[in-house]
């Protein structure tokens, strides 16, 4: 069995966290699945797992219209926290605009930016588990 | 005929042509060099002579005005004579009151002319009157005869200086009135100016309007008397309450400063009450210790100059809103309805993969269920678009009160059904121009966002005043429901498909709507929240 991971969805659109779950099931490779419906309770959750002593999840999926605490504003408010360097963001928006494209790569801790929809081969595609 | 007769009279040609000189206007000769000609020619026939001539003193030499001479009958100019070589001539000149040569030649004050000027000429009388203004010697009158010797009576004498003395009286009047001719053709052409001018040039001098041109009075609608008796305090009484204050300390702080040019713009109050935009140009003169003199004013109307500005300004707020708007559907079809649209692309892909007709199934109805969104979001786009630019045509006067109560009525069901209590304090006179079914809009997002974000822990309260303030409707509808936190999201009130508070009814629209349709009237909203508190919108239309 190769080796399972742990990943944070930060998604409002239940639909959306629906499906994006359901091809994660279908690639076998995680044994770790949270999702938040803002920014706010996924912050909250990496204090509290850092604070733990807990693992970190290995990949944070993020979109970034949201209610509350956005996409931005949860990127902005870990920038000052050591563990930013420990997570490996995602973002994963319906957003096509170059601007939040452009923006997105001026956080060292976003590793990429993908539009939806996402497709089956979704992680062989972005070689996300490699 | 005695002696007298003879010798000191003037003689009855002398005595009409100097008759028919006083009498004479200065107003008649062109010229001053007319004047000259006149007299010279006067010389020659009175005295019975050759030649007179005028000679004028500049620097060291003598200039020669004019020189009539009879047998030619012509006026000769310009010769010159270097004082130098005459000082006895010259130091008579200064010293008496003629000079009287029956032998030129011989004669000690006239035979330094003799080898240049008399033998050449032939002359050998020679009657010359020291001319003076002001006691000052300027220049020589010379009555020459030629050929035959003749003797000067007490008569030519009294004649000449009798000429001479009308002469400078003449030439003194015909300066003085050809100043008179410019000083007035300058105040003609400054009244020209100030009359017909759209600017208005007014004087201040130690706090008192000391001059105003005609058309600054025309432009105030007071008369030049009303203007005269203001003080500088009541010229800023006529200036906008909104200005003054600007107004005033621009001009104190330059006066403070010894400014000497500044200037300010300003809406005055002419005399029908009206406002007019003015820009003023001020000139300051201070004396040595630093207090002004002089205040002089170019003012000018700068309404049409405004009304422009303003247009451009209204234009460019105009475009910066459709721009937003744009932006807004941007965000739409990036966000929302791609959303949607990406959802279901997903929901195909997965319905493809599965194997059992369970998990069909279930895509299927998520299928349904995006489907219902991306429609929802279409209508509302629509609903967006559908806010066109405000139509003035479309505007129509409604009473404030009974408009707000009529838009409640639509929302009884849900008053009831959460125990809501509003008052209405608004006065029932009320008026208000505006477009109806847009303020009805804004009257229910309002509203029922107060219902729909109200505390759990307490009945929601609602108030709703109305009033007047100068030109402007101030409407606020108060709540005592969740409050909103400011600080976190103070530039994401109004923007689209933003919401605060989890709730999954919300659309992100309302309030944005609200805004949208405040502004298409022309209006402003603004708002006051503490979290568990409540909030207070505030619209000004």
């Amino acid at each position: 069995m190769k080796q399972q991971y742990s990943t944070f969805i930060i998604d409002d659109d239940p639909i959306f966290v629906l499906l994006f779950k359901k091809i994660i099931e279908k690639s076998n490779r995680f044994n770790q699945v949270q999702n938040f419906p803002d920014g706010q309770y996924a912050i909250d959750e990496l204090i509290k797992m850092v604070n733990e002593g807990k693992d970190l999840p290995d990949i944070i999926f993020l979109d970034l219209n949201m209610p509350n605490i956005d996409g931005w504003q949860f990127l902005d408010a870990i920038e000052n926290h050591t563990f930013v360097a420990k997570v490996n963001i995602y973002i994963v928006s319906s957003s096509i605009d170059n601007h939040e494209i452009e923006r997105a790569k001026r956080y060292t801790s976003v590793k990429s930016f993908i539009s939806k929809p996402i497709s089956l081969d979704f992680f062989e595609k972005y070689e996300l588990l490699n | 005929m005695s002696d007298i007769n003879n010798n000191l009279l003037y003689n009855n040609v002398h005595f009409e042509l100097l008759l028919k000189l006083y009498q004479s206007s200065s107003y008649e000769f062109s010229s001053q060099e007319s004047i000259y000609e006149l007299f010279t020619a006067l010389a020659c026939d009175g005295l019975n002579i050759d030649r007179a001539s005028y000679w004028r003193i500049e620097g060291e030499n003598l200039v020669c005005i004019d020189l009539f001479d009879r047998t030619q009958n012509a006026h000769f100019k310009n010769d010159i004579l270097d004082s130098a070589d005459l000082p006895i001539y010259f130091k008579a000149l200064r010293d008496g009151i003629a000079i009287v040569a029956d032998h030129v030649l011989t004669n000690k004050y006239t035979h330094e002319l003799k080898d240049n000027y008399l033998i050449p000429l032939g002359i050998t009388d020679m009657l010359d009157i020291p001319v003076r203004e002001n006691g000052k010697l300027i220049g020589v009158f010379c009555c020459e005869h030629r050929d035959n010797p003749r003797k000067w009576s007490e008569t030519d004498l009294g004649f000449a200086r009798s000429l001479c003395d009308i002469l400078v009286i003449k030439v003194h009047r015909f300066k003085s009135h050809k100043l008179e001719k410019v000083l007035l053709e300058n105040e003609r052409k400054l009244s020209l100016i100030t009359e017909h001018s759209n600017d208005g040039f007014l004087v201040v001098e130690n706090k008192l309007v000391t001059y105003i041109s005609p058309s600054y009075s025309k432009l105030l609608g007071f008369t030049e008397e009303e203007v005269y008796q203001m003080k500088l305090e009541d010229i800023f009484n006529n200036i906008h309450k909104d200005d003054l204050d600007r107004v005033y300390s621009t001009v104190y702080s330059s006066l403070a400063r010894k400014v000497k040019y500044f200037s300010y713009e300003f809406r005055f109050k002419g005399k029908n009450g009206k406002y007019h935009w003015r820009e003023d140009s001020a000139s300051v003169v201070y004396d040595e210790h630093g207090s002004y003199i002089n205040y002089i004013v170019v003012s000018r109307d700068i309404s049409a100059l405004k009304k422009a500005d303003e247009k451009v300004k209204r234009l460019y707020s105009l475009s910066k809103r459709l721009n937003e708007k744009l932006l807004d559907f941007t965000h739409i079809i990036s966000h929302n309805i791609r959303s949607n649209t990406s959802n279901m692309s997903m929901i195909i892909d997965l319905i493809d993969d599965s194997t059992t007709e369970e998990e069909k199934d279930e895509y299927f109805q998520l299928l349904k269920i995006s489907n219902n969104k991306l429609s929802e979001t279409i209508f509302h786009l629509n609903e967006t678009i559908k806010i066109r630019l405000e139509k003035e045509s479309d505007k129509v006067t409604i009473n404030v009160k009974s408009f707000v109560e009529n838009a409640l009525i639509s929302m009884n069901g849900i008053i009831k059904k959460e125990n809501v209590s509003i008052a209405i304090l608004i006065s029932d006179e009320l008026e208000l121009n505006t477009i109806p079914s847009y303020f009805d809009s804004i009257i229910l997002n309002l509203l029922t966002n107060a219902i729909k974000y109200r505390s759990p822990d307490r009945n929601p309260k609602i108030s709703i005043t109305g009033e007047k303030v100068g030109s402007k409707l101030i409407l606020t509808f108060t709540d005592n429901g969740l409050g909103i936190d400011l600080v976190r999201y103070k530039n994401k009130i109004f923007g689209m498909y933003k919401t605060f508070h989890n709730n999954p009814d919300a659309t992100g629209l309302g309030l944005f709507m609200t805004k949208n349709h405040v502004e298409v009237l022309g209006g402003s909203i603004s708002l006051e929240s503490k979290v568990n508190e409540g909030t207070t919108f505030k619209i000004q239309l």
